[in-house]
């Protein structure tokens, strides 16, 4: 079996040579046509080739990119909940810009991956070999595989081939793609648990910490009580009787909770759930977990202890001492009563 | 006149087009050019960390106007980058046959300016070290990325954009990267070798290639459109006067066209100029794209007064404080009259014209004047609404960018021109294979004594 390669400088020169062969009774499987520009396909019969399934795999991962991208763009919504006015929201019409593009990125992913893959299956069957250059300076080439490559050779002369040359069986080496690892759970991770281990990151903005208590405790009360303060990252903190001893000076009304709803709504519900009940989108992340306001354990809490409590903020909770009005804190207080109160 | 394929065998087109590639080495006036574009690339680089550090005082930004040139010019070089789409794409589906010549010209303007467009919203940022809070992939934080903003729409249409355009780029590119790799010398060698993945040309191989770029045209043309629309939302889904606007999606789509295909022009001639092809980019090529061309102005036009004419009709008061501020403040009415002028009366009166539009230069200085029309329409739109609609009124500055954001934008267009000028040297800057198979495909028959051209489809 010989092998040979012959060159045309023109197209058309090389189209006539192809069309020779085959009146020869070359069978067209054993030629393989090669060009720098695609010839017209009705002039050349298939060389081994097996159907194209390109398009149905795009259309395929077209609908498992919006799958992906709805899932995302919804998994996420309802994952994480933007609450406005305390009730979560997921946005349908912006699902669809996720969707859309998603769907698009992966059909344009797939198109090149089944060109590579579609390409691959052609070149199994008709592997390369090393000599398997493609043809150099705008020339085209044709080459048989043949038990009569040698006859072929002779017709190919006569048509006016610029070269005709005897090629050598050689195999090429196959390409091999460097594994990627995922290294997302050995990068260092803050523990909900663990108190100190990370450094806090540059550019970072810390939370009023127990330090800054400390000082609250005094301004809240009009004096300090060292060893209590100890016990602040407790969740049961010895409360000072002072606190036991103030009055609501809000009274409780609709428009007083209507008020407390819209601060609750905006500061407390991603800790504390849309009920109160101490199961928001991030509760799970604190260790003591936050309190469930609805429990009666909270409920019996005198007005003066439950404000205290915000105002400070005990355990992970953080200070509300100078984001909210002491009105406002009240407000909050009055809402924590409605959520028992019938 | 109609089209007409170049009167070269395949060798001679080859030969044309490497020029670019395998011809003497530069000049040293284009090496002086190239550290100039470096130096100035390398100021803005410096001076964007030293606005990271100092903070965002040092551009002209402060109230009531938070968006300035860099918003403008991310805007502007996300219209550019529509040239490479709107050819490539619009005009295979199409199958214009003199598309050939310029398809690879327009998507290598995508590959440059989609970058520098990108970096811009970067830049804005306050902390760009947060950058990464964009991209959605399972983190310890266990937050996703809020979905509601259009600064997310942007990312994910504008990441999907460069992705497929520069796999378009890149398929389309596979062809000639096998074609010209036996003559390749050195790195380019070894470059070649292993970008075309083995390619050998046949026939089979081909059809592949036009299956992927057939699919690749289509999947694109949705992407494209989508991408300058949510652009486009960035402002229309504010409460802005200037910004709020139905017809923003539209509008900005086909100014985004509309200057792609001048920056098409401006490089197509600058190409010409330095690298010959005088055979294979032709006046009837500017004809042909002129006509385009005329088509988008016209197009822009009837958006561009259909943004202002309801507001004007219904005297809505802020729209119509609007566009007082616009057509009659000090000083920047002049740029917005110098804009109606370079798009809207200069280019509809000329291009009309057979002539002109067959004339290289003027064509040229035409599509200049386009594209500093459409950066000024971007600037005006970005920095007067939020002027203008002033509702405290407690700040009476007007928006000056900073030298700080003047060499950053500098820098992108340093930027874009040093890699096109890189490009062009290390890859041939026209489809090959494209040229050749216009060249096979045109039949000529004798009609009534003269010759008419035309080509045997491609599918």
């Amino acid at each position: 079996m010989g092998r040979i390669c012959a060159e045309f400088a023109e197209p058309d020169e090389a189209l006539a040579a192809h069309r020779a062969l085959l009146d020869e009774g070359i069978p067209s499987q054993d030629i393989e046509i090669r060009s720098p520009c695609p010839l017209p396909e009705e002039a050349i019969p298939p060389h081994r080739s097996h159907p194209m399934r390109m398009r149905n795999w795009v259309r395929f991962f077209w609908i498992c990119g919006a799958i992906g991208g709805f899932a995302l763009a919804a998994g996420s919504q309802l994952d994480f909940k933007i609450f406005t006015g305390g009730h979560p929201l997921v946005s349908l019409p912006i699902d669809v810009i996720i969707v859309y593009e998603c769907a698009m990125l992966t059909g344009l992913i797939t198109t090149l991956t089944f060109f590579f893959i579609e390409t691959r299956r052609y070149r199994k069957m008709c592997p390369p070999r090393e000599e398997d250059l493609p043809v150099a300076e705008g020339h085209v080439a044709l080459v048989v595989e043949s038990e009569e490559a040698e006859r072929a050779a002779g017709i190919l002369r006569q048509r006016g081939a610029r070269s005709v040359a005897t090629l050598a069986f050689l195999v090429l080496f196959l390409l091999a793609f460097p594994g990627c690892t995922v290294r997302m759970r050995t990068q260092p991770v803050i523990k909900s648990t663990a108190r100190e281990g990370v450094a806090q990151p540059r550019g970072t903005v810390t939370m009023p910490g127990l330090d800054e208590r400390k000082h609250l405790y005094g301004t809240v009360l009009g004096y300090a009580i060292p060893e209590q303060v100890r016990e602040l990252d407790k969740k049961d903190v010895i409360v000072p009787t002072a606190v036991m001893r103030m009055k609501n000076p809000v009274p409780y009304s609709a428009r007083s909770v209507q008020r407390g709803r819209e601060i609750f709504g905006e500061l407390c519900v991603l800790c504390h759930g849309v009920k109160g009940k101490g199961d928001g989108p991030v509760a799970d992340e604190f260790q003591p977990i936050p309190a469930d306001l609805t429990d009666p354990v909270t409920q019996q809490k005198v007005d003066g202890e439950l404000f205290w409590r915000i105002t400070i903020g005990p355990s992970s909770m953080p200070s509300f001492y100078d984001r909210l009005t002491a009105e406002d804190r009240f407000h909050l207080v009055n809402f924590i009563r409605s959520l028992t109160r019938k | 006149m109609s089209f007409k394929a170049p009167d070269l065998s395949i060798k001679q087109i080859y030969d044309e087009v490497m020029t670019t590639v395998l011809g003497p080495r530069p000049k040293m006036a284009t090496l002086l050019l190239m550290i100039i574009l470096a130096a100035i690339v390398l100021h803005g680089v410096f001076q964007f960390f030293r606005q990271s550090f100092v903070g965002l005082g040092v551009t002209g930004l402060t109230m009531p106007v938070y968006w300035g040139i860099y918003i403008a010019t991310f805007v502007f070089w996300i219209g550019v980058a529509h040239a490479g789409a709107l050819i490539s794409a619009i005009l295979r589906i199409t199958g214009a046959e003199w598309k050939s010549s310029i398809t690879r010209i327009a998507e290598v303007i995508t590959l440059f300016t989609l970058p520098a467009a990108a970096s811009f919203p970067f830049i804005h940022m306050g902390r760009p070290g947060l950058f990464y809070y964009l991209i959605p992939y399972p983190n310890n934080r266990l937050i996703w990325p809020n979905f509601k903003s259009p600064l997310m729409w942007d990312f994910f249409a504008i990441s999907t954009y460069f992705i497929g355009s520069v796999l378009f780029l890149y398929v389309t590119l596979i062809p000639d990267l096998g074609t010209a790799r036996p003559n390749m010398k050195g790195w380019r060698k070894t470059l070649y070798t292993i970008l075309s993945f083995g390619w050998r040309g046949t026939a089979e191989e081909w059809k592949r290639v036009k299956e992927a770029a057939a699919l690749f045209s289509v999947l694109i043309l949705p992407v494209v459109i989508s991408v300058h629309t949510i652009v486009s939302w960035d402002f229309a889904m504010q409460l802005v006067p200037g910004w709020h606007s139905e017809v923003f999606g539209p509008y900005f789509f086909v100014g985004a066209l509309y200057s792609g295909v001048a920056a098409v022009f401006t490089v197509m001639t600058l190409l010409k100029w330095r690298c010959g092809f005088k055979d294979l980019i032709t006046p009837i090529h500017y004809d042909m794209l002129g006509r385009v061309f005329l088509a988008l102005g016209l197009a822009w036009a009837y958006l561009f007064f259909n943004d202002f004419l309801p507001g004007y009709y219904s005297n809505e008061p802020d729209k119509m404080a609007y566009f007082r501020y616009l057509a009659f403040s000090h000083p920047y009415s002049v740029l917005f009259w110098l804009m109606f002028l370079t798009n809207f009366v200069l280019p509809i009166a000329c291009l009309s014209f057979k002539g002109f539009r067959m004339s290289t230069v003027p064509m040229f200085l035409l599509s200049i004047g386009v594209n500093v029309g459409m950066y000024i329409e971007r600037v005006l739109i970005v920095f007067c609404g939020t002027q203008v609609y002033n509702p405290l009124a407690r700040n009476v500055t007007v928006y000056v960018p900073s030298f700080t954001e003047i060499s950053i934008v500098a820098a992108t267009f340093a930027g874009v021109t040093l890699g096109y000028m890189l490009f062009i040297r290390a890859f041939p800057i026209l489809p090959i294979w494209e040229l050749a198979e216009t060249k096979i495909r045109q039949t000529v028959r004798e009609i009534a004594g003269k010759k008419v051209y035309y080509f045997k489809s491609g599918e």
